[in-house]
């Protein structure tokens, strides 16, 4: 498993950067910037972090490593490190990612763009909390 | 260091290990069946959860091929192998296939009428059945959408015994997986299973294999083991056989000749209620295109709905609300690329190179295309679109733009059908070992799973690796 040999300073800094992502996913999803009495985020963090690292060791190296360059790239277009931006701002830099031709490195967005959203929603559907978040008309 | 011996030592425990175990066991051979995960109940997690993913699949599902495009690939990592975790789906290929396979590399005694019995045995077996008394609204709607095209449908029967039973959402009660059926029965014949160990290398000695060493855990505990066997049989599917194999110093046409086929998903809304989760996956498949392409419904839960509608849709949420009204569709192809395996020195872990070729886009574009019209003539109202950022399909000339033209690498691509690493027939030069699995160069290794085919079965795989590994061991048996 990769998650032995990441530091425990690179862990929480992975940790930290992996919640501002998983936010912004799960704004994207609800179509709103407050995420005020939305249950399960930490939850979705917490998987988000394991199906990461549960990937081949090569692949999950290759996605921490860039996370954490992402994070560190929003101070030259946002004057801050992406975890420490606004949720707002968070979700504009993440779009305007998307819409970069990343070529290979495409798989980083489509990653969280594909997982938080399904990691999200499983867990709502596990803990019987899809109709709180979606109204009673999903019913 | 823990040591066993047996006659027939078999080295994974999906279909074909499965198979081979129960057969060889039930001749009255001393068998080992050895997995390298878990042994969890068929029912220990609901189908396709995030649960089910952690205990069952490889890496949690994430494993993906280099290429223009990456194709993420799905493996099981349990007893039963990816009998506990595809969609059951069960076929009998097509005889041009089984035909062409057999002139392709010159499998001896591989005409489909020797074939057909071992089809008959594991239908019988494995309990593959129809769902009764219909099969859902999103099959209704499948056969509604291709009879207004004027294309031919069919229900495709599953490893599923509904006796008793209506089709359960979501969950595994009446799945005929391999922990269901042909392990236990095995067991009972006196196989000794074991899971998580891990078989790192084969031993041998000349023209021989005498056995493996590997590792297992036990209570969080790792142990070194060894194995003896007078045969041995690796079935670990078609990405890690061809790994041991090359591991062990086996490398003659092992690994260069993968194959897949590639899958695109799309989501549909539609204007009345189509999404019953009570039937499980929708088993209506459009068969007017096959060999080439199959046009199908997936499970479609609110979590993979979320998954497959892409982060361009806008107002999700809303989107969701409207779930009973949305189903996950897909297109699949017999792929024309061709790809190698190795492993990575130092990491131990696989590298797949395997190219998504211009004709496997076009192919799926054409499949994009059947699909989408199917659809709109079924009565949707949008499709999502399968590529990253593309905005909804809501009109055909909109879908004929996205299909016209797939673009390399912004679009996931996704299969569970993997095969060829190691194919068998008389052409040495082609294949990896005999007509019956036997590796070329060794008296007595055998390989009984996917790797051996030839090429793309065409259809659902686990019906074909069952029906041929009960021919190979038979054959290894009885002669």
């Amino acid at each position: 498993m990769f998650r032995r040999n990441l530091s425990p300073p690179t862990r929480l800094r992975l940790r930290q950067v992996l919640t501002a992502i998983a936010e912004a996913e799960v704004a994207d999803e609800l179509g709103r910037d407050d995420l005020a009495g939305v249950p399960l985020l930490a939850e979705t963090v917490v998987v988000l972090e394991r199906r990461l690292l549960g990937m081949p060791a090569h692949f999950a190296a290759g996605m921490v490593g860039l996370t954490l360059i992402f994070d560190r790239s929003a101070v030259l277009t946002d004057g801050a490190p992406y975890r420490l931006l606004p949720l707002a701002k968070r979700r504009v830099a993440f779009a305007r990612l998307r819409g970069l031709p990343l070529g290979p490195l495409g798989n980083f967005t489509t990653f969280f763009d594909k997982m938080a959203p399904f990691i999200f929603w499983s867990q709502l559907e596990e803990h019987g909390q899809i109709q709180t978040v979606l109204g009673e008309s999903a019913s | 260091m823990k040591q066993f011996s047996s006659d027939v030592l078999v080295i994974g425990s999906g279909p074909g290990g499965a198979m081979t175990a129960c057969t060889a066991a039930e001749a009255g051979r001393d068998v080992l069946l050895v997995e390298e995960g878990s042994h969890h109940a068929v029912d220990s997690a609901p189908s396709f959860s995030l649960a089910e993913m952690d205990q069952k699949y490889r890496n949690g599902g994430l494993n993906v091929t280099f290429g223009g495009t990456s194709i993420t690939y799905l493996e099981g990592r349990c007893v039963g192998g990816g009998s506990e975790i595809n969609a059951a789906l069960y076929h009998r290929p097509l005889e041009k296939t089984l035909r062409e396979w057999q002139a392709q590399t010159q499998i001896r005694g591989f005409e489909p009428e020797a074939l057909w019995p071992h089809f008959e045995a594991v239908e019988a077996d494995c309990n593959v059945n129809l769902v009764r008394g219909g099969n859902g609204p999103a099959s209704a709607l499948l056969r509604r959408g291709a009879g207004s095209m004027g294309w031919s449908t069919r229900e495709i029967a599953r490893f599923w015994n509904y006796d008793g039973d209506a089709p359960i959402a979501g969950l595994s009660r009446g799945r005929q997986s391999m922990t269901v059926t042909l392990v236990p029965r095995a067991v009972r014949a006196g196989a000794r299973l074991l899971p998580d160990t891990r078989v790192l290398r084969l031993l041998r000695d000349g023209k021989r294999v005498t056995g493996a060493v590997g590792e297992r855990t036990v209570n969080g505990e790792r142990e070194k083991v060894e194995f003896r066997a007078k045969d041995v049989f690796v079935c670990a599917g078609a990405v890690q056989t061809p790994r041991l194999l090359r591991r062990s110093g086996f490398t003659h046409n092992v690994g260069d000749t993968l194959q897949l086929h590639p899958m695109i998903r799309i989501t549909a809304r539609f204007r009345e209620p189509i999404n019953d989760l009570g039937y499980g996956v929708p088993t209506e498949q459009v068969d007017q295109f096959k060999p080439e392409l199959t046009l199908g419904c997936s499970y479609s839960s609110i979590p993979h709905l979320a998954l497959w509608m892409g982060a361009s849709l806008g107002n999700k949420q809303a989107r969701l609300r409207d779930w009973r009204r949305t189903g996950i569709f897909y297109v699949a192809a017999v792929g024309t690329g061709v790809g190698r395996i190795r492993d990575l020195p130092l990491v131990g872990e696989p590298l797949i190179r395997l190219p998504l070729t211009t004709a496997d886009l076009a192919r799926l574009g054409e499949g994009l295309l059947r699909l989408g019209q199917l659809l709109f003539a079924a009565g949707a109202e949008e499709l999502s679109s399968p590529v990253d950022g593309a905005p909804p399909i809501r009109d055909v000339a909109a879908l004929e733009g996205v299909a016209r033209v797939l673009p390399q690498g912004r679009m996931p691509v996704s299969t569970i059908h993997i095969f060829s690493s190691v194919p068998m027939g008389e052409d040495d030069a082609r294949t990896g070992t005999d007509s019956f699995g036997l590796v070329w160069g060794c008296d007595n290794l055998r390989i009984n799973d996917a790797s051996l085919f030839p090429a793309s079965p065409a259809v659902n795989p686990q019906g074909t690796v069952l029906a041929v590994a009960r021919r190979n061991v038979m054959h290894f048996l009885h002669g």
